[in-house]
């Protein structure tokens, strides 16, 4: 959907005239209509008149492929509906004054994109009719998720349209890196994220992925960009003090454990005045305690569009209580191979949210245990994705970070992408101030002290003050100077 | 392959003194007054190639110094010099430095976002250290606001960039005027 559209919803029986208007006489959106628009998306119960209209227009054009003629239309509508028992006169005249609305609307010539942005508001409103429907009626959770999922798929326009990559009579669309403002995921993605892309983290537990995800998120706020941040695993309060760290540059330990009136004033005022450049782009979406479906997410971003703020990013934080949750209502004996088929699918279902919605998406997921449990010295590869390996092939690109030293410093891995070539270099985990930072000396591991250093204290062993780089025990290793 | 105009230009010994000179600057060390035999004759066979090959020698040294570094803590002569790694030099130049030209266009972006999108005092971004500024990018803004004092802190970090590689001079030559740094 556009979100530059003024409709939102179908909430009128106006609009909804207007729409069968278009849907029956204005040629290329009837072609679209003919194909996407099942009767059963008027509710029965309440829209009867537009329910049965429609189910025999569209019967009509499909066969003949032409607007049927009113009167036509109106005889058998009449017919069908005292065949199925609906003899009430005032139903009736209820469907002939409606097929009068309709040929009556005169314009010339049709404006198109207002029908599609009628269709799409049209869809918007039955999908979230449908998906609240379902969930209440489905007799399990998995069928009403496929509903959803399936109603999704279907109430999509613009989806399956064919695209003539060399007609130019239209500006082209191409995809433009957009930085995030944060170096060092910019220099790893190759320049920034593409709209229609989903991004992983692979991390460590407690190595920094939602760090990440809020140094990331951050930097793009305050560029007004607006991000939506669903927290699987922590619940604002527990996000949130890291959040005005890192925006306003405040060391955690200012946050931790205090309620807001123990923050000290002038701390305060610095959160104020960064949440002030922040506010209204970085959106949380809470999920601690509930939320196993790609459609609750779905719907968001639906929501926030309709409303015109474009959500620029996407981030889930994190991955797999989203997949066991989906997972915990599925009686299965082989419950790992169930996890992988969520996962899948739910990957799936990003890759095409991101695609329709023209937004990124920044997956956050475990990395492996074996690779976890290595040194600071292992670089981690950004298909060492824990549960499911597959996690990372079904990405447009994936970061995997590495286990990190006494210092933070650790391996940043990208993947290979069709635009970016496989790269990877140290950053530092700045923990207190929540963000990542490239360091500006080079960094190597030392494997006496078990961690990164760099030129300046190359030589120092621990307990020891900085040795001079030239001495003898340096050139004792064996190599020419 | 890219080369700086005046590489070619040089003598095999001017060449091989670039060389060397460079490989010591990145070390922190003076050249020893005498060094091996073998040493020696490894550094004028990689001068020769390097030299008829028409690589900068001081992006060599330099590319050559950071790739080594990421797993050793001494970047030994031997290392330098060795055929394989001039094969993959040529092979990985290129990426190399589209990286390094994206860096500092981030960098430059950074400080741009800070004092224009978030009117914040120059003086005090180029001093942020959780900001992600390289020492080449500070050392130039700061040159060129004129806050020497600020510059000289990443002067030494900032030399090893903008005197060996040539993306560098060029990425900031609008902050660099050929006066101030030397050149």
């Amino acid at each position: 959907m556009d979100s530059s559209g003024n409709i939102r919803e179908i909430n009128s029986r106006g609009l909804l005239v207007r729409l069968l208007t278009y849907a029956i006489r204005c040629p290329s959106v009837a072609r679209l209509a003919m194909q996407k628009v099942q009767p059963t998306y008027f509710d029965q119960a309440t829209q009867l008149d537009f329910f049965m209209v429609w189910f025999v227009a569209q019967q009509m054009m499909l066969k003949s492929g032409t607007t049927p003629h009113p009167q036509h239309l109106n005889d058998l509508v009449i017919n069908l509906m005292n065949g199925e028992g609906y003899t009430d006169p005032t139903l009736h005249a209820g469907v002939t004054r409606l097929i009068n609305e309709v040929y009556t609307f005169k314009e010339d010539p049709w404006n198109e994109s207002y029908g599609v942005e009628l269709l799409n508001a049209f869809f918007h409103t039955v999908f979230k009719r449908e998906a609240t429907r379902s969930t209440q009626q489905a007799t399990t959770r998995d069928e009403a998720l496929e509903i959803v999922m399936r109603t999704h798929k279907q109430l999509n326009v613009d989806q399956n349209k064919p695209v003539d990559p060399f007609d130019l009579s239209e500006t082209p669309t191409l995809s433009k890196r957009l930085p995030t403002g944060a170096t060092y995921f910019d220099l790893i993605t190759g320049g920034g994220t593409i709209p229609t892309e989903c991004y992983g983290v692979l991390g460590p537990s407690g190595g920094g992925k939602t760090l990440m995800a809020i140094d990331v998120g951050c930097s793009m706020a305050e560029r007004k960009q607006r991000v939506e941040y669903f927290s699987y695993e922590q619940p604002p309060r527990e996000v949130r003090p890291r959040m005005f760290s890192r925006a306003g540059g405040i060391h955690i330990d200012e946050l931790k454990n205090k309620e807001w009136d123990e923050i000290p004033g002038a701390v305060r005022d610095k959160i104020a005045d960064a949440s002030e450049k922040i506010k209204g782009n970085f959106i949380m979406h809470d999920r601690s305690a509930e939320g196993d479906s790609v459609a609750d997410v779905i719907g968001v971003v639906r929501d926030s569009i309709s409303s015109g703020h474009h959500p620029t990013m996407v981030v889930i934080d994190w991955l797999w209580p989203l997949v066991t949750r989906a997972t915990a209502v599925r009686s299965t004996s082989r419950r790992n191979v169930t996890e992988r088929a969520v996962l899948q699918s739910m990957m799936d279902e990003f890759k095409a949210m991101a695609s329709e919605y023209n937004t990124c998406v920044l997956l956050l997921h475990q990395l492996s245990i074996e690779m976890a449990k290595r040194r600071a010295s292992k670089k981690p590869q950004w298909f060492n994705s824990a549960e499911a390996g597959s996690f990372a092939w079904l990405l447009h690109y994936c970061i995997a970070i590495g286990t990190q030293d006494e210092q933070g410093f650790c391996y940043l891995v990208g993947s290979k992408s069709r635009s970016n070539a496989k790269t990877s270099f140290v950053v530092q985990c700045l923990g207190a101030y929540n963000k990542f930072r490239i360091p500006t000396n080079s960094m190597v591991y030392d494997d006496k002290r078990r961690e990164f250093v760099d030129d300046q204290n190359l030589n120092r062993m621990p307990g020891r003050e900085r040795s001079d780089p030239g001495s003898d025990e340096e050139d004792l290793k064996g190599g020419l100077v | 392959m890219s080369s700086s105009p005046d590489s070619s230009a040089l003598s095999l010994s001017d060449f091989l003194r670039e060389l060397k000179n460079t490989y010591w600057m990145f070390r922190g060390l003076d050249e020893p007054e005498t060094t091996t035999r073998q040493a020696a004759d490894q550094w004028l066979k990689l001068a020769d190639d390097l030299r008829r090959r028409g690589v900068n020698p001081r992006r060599y040294v330099r590319w050559a110094y950071k790739q080594f570094r990421e797993t050793n803590a001494t970047v030994w002569v031997n290392m330098i010099t060795s055929p394989k790694t001039v094969a993959r030099f040529e092979q990985e130049i290129g990426d190399t430095l589209a990286r390094e030209r994206l860096l500092i266009q981030l960098q430059l972006d950074t400080v741009f976002f800070q004092t224009q999108g978030r009117a914040r005092n120059l003086r005090e971004v180029l001093e942020d250290e959780l900001l992600d500024l390289g020492d080449a990018v500070r050392y130039a803004v700061a040159r060129k606001a004129g806050m020497t004092d600020v510059a000289d802190r990443w002067r030494r970090g900032a030399d090893l960039d903008i005197l060996n590689e040539p993306v560098y001079a060029e990425a900031l030559s609008a902050f660099l005027s050929a006066d101030s740094h030397g050149q």
